[in-house]
């Protein structure tokens, strides 16, 4: 049976438009099927026209494909299994969040049972994440060693086009609209270069790859290569029947499975990010005891921004502000909430980081964000002294793993000159009588906390924005309607006595 | 195998542990002994507590603090940190600190006294009070030699200060009072060191050994816990009166720097009757500028069940002691807060910026307010 014939097997409206489609891939001339134009306003749709892209913009052959194919089989399997996870995660993910944010509105702590439930689903659920990332990852290494050199270098600089290849497969009605864009554009002009910060890009792409290091994410064939949206693709092009193990992959991303629809998957995916979205607009609010006054003047600030990003989305394309006008103005709104906090807030909002349970520091009162200090460093100094030079190699060893997982990627040279500089410490901390350790114990915790490049460039690009006057981290947490509303609540319950 | 019905389990279960029992003891006697029973042995010709009375049945009575405990030879007192060793009365924890570290002086709570500065810590396990909200109960609540301790004479710690280069020594953490002895002499060490001792106490202690032992010091916060015997009876296990005695005592006859800090826990002491009749007491007793630190509880030790102060009762305790006329009111273990800030009373403008510990900025110029040139209460230099 081939894919063309699973239509009955799954019995899908997608599988029909792919089979509308014909035995082998279509020729960039060919229109795309209107079931599937439609269908592509969807995810699915869109997934499986990038999937298509990629394809054809690599010019698989169909050797490479067939070398693929057992790796595209196992990847398909990682996907059923990373869904039924959701399926098993999420439910509970959102059951202690809602529970965590219910006690995070109140600011009075956290029950401990509560706490502990929400950092063990969110931990999970990192969990699940990251090894489905790591492990389809993996995979990919596998296809991008098929790929010949010319291939690689298309795959690494791929971004999926998806307007080009709605354009080449279009349906004359939509080729008309697509032609008719293209003449009013050319009436405008040509739009003016965008001035693009070299040094700001850079810290940019260097970010997102200490992100993806630290957090590991489905690299670009691993997104839209290794997925169920490329199946059909896939076993057309190596012109092998696909297994029935496909179409349950197939239809698992497509549909779900029946005890967890893809669309109930979805909806539970939804509420997630909103939970962690108000819990981190809660943690910051705690965090900062707002006054009353203060929040009336945070929230006619944010009203404010939104109605300038709106009118700004809103207005036709001629009445829309320049975007240095339109940015001037927010850097405006940000100065003048910036302005309303009190020099301890502003630290704060500085230092913040979002989180989902905020540390706990009984030493140092100000819980907002995620931890930043070196006691584990001092603690792990304490246990240095303690052991052989043996032993203490293999603790070097171990926190910098640790600290390569947490911090993003370090260079060879790197990784010696740190391995150094813990060793170098370890030996000045176990020459220290107990009495002087006690004291320095802070100091040379300090002398070898890592580099947290993440961080640096965080802090750079918000530097960068403000002296190219985009706003910048005020804006992005304060000037919205979401923490607005938030406030609003805080501020009744401040009226009312329901919080602090 | 057969199972086993619930009554036989449980049958076996208590022959089995009366089995382990009779073997404790007889065979494990010793184990016992040297556990329980380890006798507290000073070192030949060691520090003896200056305040006591021998009676002439070999017993002592304590004259450090109001409690005046009675005891036996072998006895040790409420504090678990003095012990009659034969008629004679023994610090158990002289020069052997169970912390030791360098602050932010913010941390003691003092405001007034040269801020942004550092301090070596010392504690010594112990304390005369039972505060079932401690925040450091794993020291204070243990004699101090079942603590890991540090080997420091007082000469030992000046130079440690010294290396360090830290400028005034603090004792915080736990009460002095339990380890007055120590603490004196490393006072007057430091005296003689040219470094400055600052100390956070409970208060709870006599007249005569609070004099002895201020005259080395340089500012001492106390720790005004309540303003009721009910509340002391409860929550500290001490008496009132002696922390008003000694308040009274250090402002009157001594020339330490001092600062109150109240600490406020919900259902215990948050009434705003009983603060407004501290801080009339403060007020009167003390003086309007003598900073009065509100600080926030978090629930802790025996007081678990508590919730965390609410932010509005910490800041209705500051507009009623301002209310009262004391000029300079904070909030202490909560941040960001304004309370946290020096204001200048003349001119309002804010002459130190704190987030928590952390000294944000110091506007204070020779002890003055930059804008109006007024005079501010304290140490500051």
């Amino acid at each position: 049976m081939t894919l063309r014939g699973a239509n009955r097997v799954v019995g899908v409206r997608w599988l029909v438009c792919l089979a509308a489609i014909g035995p082998g891939l279509p020729s960039p001339a060919a229109d795309l099927p209107e079931a599937l134009r439609d269908d592509a306003q969807g995810d699915h749709g869109r997934q499986t026209v990038d999937s298509l892209d990629l394809i054809l913009s690599l010019g698989l052959n169909s050797a490479q494909a067939r070398a693929i194919l057992p790796l595209y089989a196992e990847a398909c399997r990682l996907h059923q299994s990373h869904y039924r996870d959701k399926a098993e995660i999420q439910p509970q993910e959102i059951q202690a969040y809602a529970a965590f944010l219910a006690e995070d509105r109140l600011n009075r702590g956290f029950s401990p049972e509560v706490e502990r439930s929400t950092a063990r689903v969110h931990h999970r659920a990192k969990k699940a994440r990251e090894t489905f990332a790591t492990n389809l990852n993996e995979l990919a290494q596998g296809v991008w060693r098929i790929l010949t050199p010319q291939q690689r270098r298309i795959a690494e600089t791929y971004k999926p086009q998806k307007k080009a290849v709605f354009a080449a497969y279009a349906s004359p009605k939509e080729k008309r609209n697509v032609a008719r864009q293209a003449a009013r554009r050319a009436r405008r002009g040509p739009p003016a270069p965008r001035r693009d910060d070299p040094a700001l890009a850079a810290a940019r792409r260097e970010l997102d790859t200490v992100r993806t290091a630290i957090h590991p994410r489905p690299d670009v064939i691993a997104k839209h290569l290794l997925t169920p949206a490329a199946a059909q693709w896939v076993y057309e092009l190596a012109g092998v029947r696909a297994p029935r193990m496909l179409y349950e992959a197939v239809y698992c991303w497509r549909f779900g499975t029946r005890d967890y629809p893809l669309d109930r998957c979805r909806q539970d995916q939804k509420a997630i990010r909103a939970l962690s979205k108000e819990i981190n607009h809660w943690n910051l609010t705690n965090g900062m005891y707002f006054s009353p006054g203060q929040i009336e003047g945070l929230v006619q600030l944010a009203k404010q921004a939104e109605q300038l990003k709106a009118a700004q989305r809103q207005a036709r394309p001629r009445e829309k502000l320049h975007p240095d006008e339109f940015n001037a103005r927010l850097v405006q709104l940000e100065l003048a909430a910036e302005s309303v906090l009190r020099p301890g807030q502003l630290e704060v909002m500085r230092e913040y980081k979002p989180c989902l349970i905020p540390p706990k520091n009984l030493k140092n009162p100000v819980r907002v964000g995620q931890a930043n200090d070196g006691s584990h460093l001092a603690r792990w100094l304490q246990r240095a002294r303690r052991t052989n030079n043996e032993h203490v190699d293999r603790m070097i060893d171990s926190l910098i793993s640790s600290e390569i997982k947490r911090l993003g990627p370090m260079s060879e040279s790197a990784i010696a000159e740190r391995r150094k500089l813990l060793r170098d410490t370890a030996r000045q901390a176990a020459g220290m009588s107990d009495v002087e350790f006690a004291l320095n114990q802070d100091d040379l915790a300090g002398a070898i906390t890592p580099i947290n490049r993440k961080e640096e460039l965080t802090a750079a690009i918000d530097q960068m924005h403000r002296i190219r006057t985009k706003p910048g981290r005020t804006h992005q947490f304060l000037l919205n309607r979401d923490f607005a509303n938030v406030l609003m609540v805080r501020y009744q319950q401040l009226k009312s006595g329901a919080a602090e | 195998m057969s199972p086993i019905d619930r009554r036989d389990f449980l049958t076996t279960l208590g022959r089995c542990g009366a089995g382990i029992c009779t073997l404790c003891a007889g065979g494990g006697f010793a184990v016992g002994q040297a556990a329980g029973t380890k006798r507290f042995r000073p070192e030949p010709g060691g520090r003896r507590v200056d305040f006591f009375e021998s009676l002439p049945d070999g017993s002592i009575v304590c004259g450090v603090c109001p409690r005046h405990c009675v005891t036996d030879d072998g006895e040790t007192g409420f504090c678990r940190s003095r012990t009659n060793v034969a008629g004679v009365y023994y610090p158990r924890g002289y020069g052997r600190p169970c912390i030791l570290r360098v602050d932010p002086i913010e941390k003691i709570p003092l405001s007034h006294f040269r801020p942004g500065s550092k301090t070596m810590t010392v504690a010594v396990g112990g304390c005369n009070l039972r505060c079932l909200y401690c925040q450091n109960w794993q020291h204070s609540q243990t004699a101090p030699d079942k603590l890991k301790t540090f080997d420091l004479t007082p000469d030992q710690a000046v130079a440690a200060a010294r290396d360090k280069g830290v400028d005034t020594i603090a004792f915080n953490y736990t009460d002095p009072v339990a380890f007055l002895e120590y603490a004196k002499d490393l006072a007057v060490a430091a005296r003689k060191a040219e470094i400055r001792v600052v100390a956070a106490t409970g208060a709870y202690i006599e007249p005569e050994p609070l004099l002895d032992f201020a005259r080395y010091v340089d500012a001492i916060t106390i720790g005004l816990k309540g303003f009721t015997q009910e509340f002391y009876d409860t929550v500290c296990s001490g008496r009132l009166d002696g922390v008003l005695a000694a308040i009274e005592t250090i402002k009157t006859k001594t020339n330490c720097w001092l600062e109150i800090v109240n600490l406020i826990v919900p259902t215990y002491n948050h009434d705003p009757r009983t603060i407004h009749k501290m801080a009339g007491w403060l007020r009167r007793t003390v003086g309007v500028t003598t900073p009065l630190h509100f600080s926030r509880f978090v629930p802790m030790y025996r007081l678990t069940n508590l919730p965390r102060t609410p932010v509005e009762t910490l800041e209705s305790a500051c507009r009623i002691a301002r209310s009262v006329g004391l000029t300079y009111v904070y909030t202490s273990n909560i941040a960001p807060h304004d309370g946290n800030n020096t204001y200048c009373p003349k001119c309002g403008m804010a002459l130190i910026e704190r987030l928590g510990f952390k000294v944000l900025e110091n506007r204070v110029r020779d002890g003055r307010c930059p804008a109006c040139h007024i005079r501010l209460p304290g140490v500051w230099t």
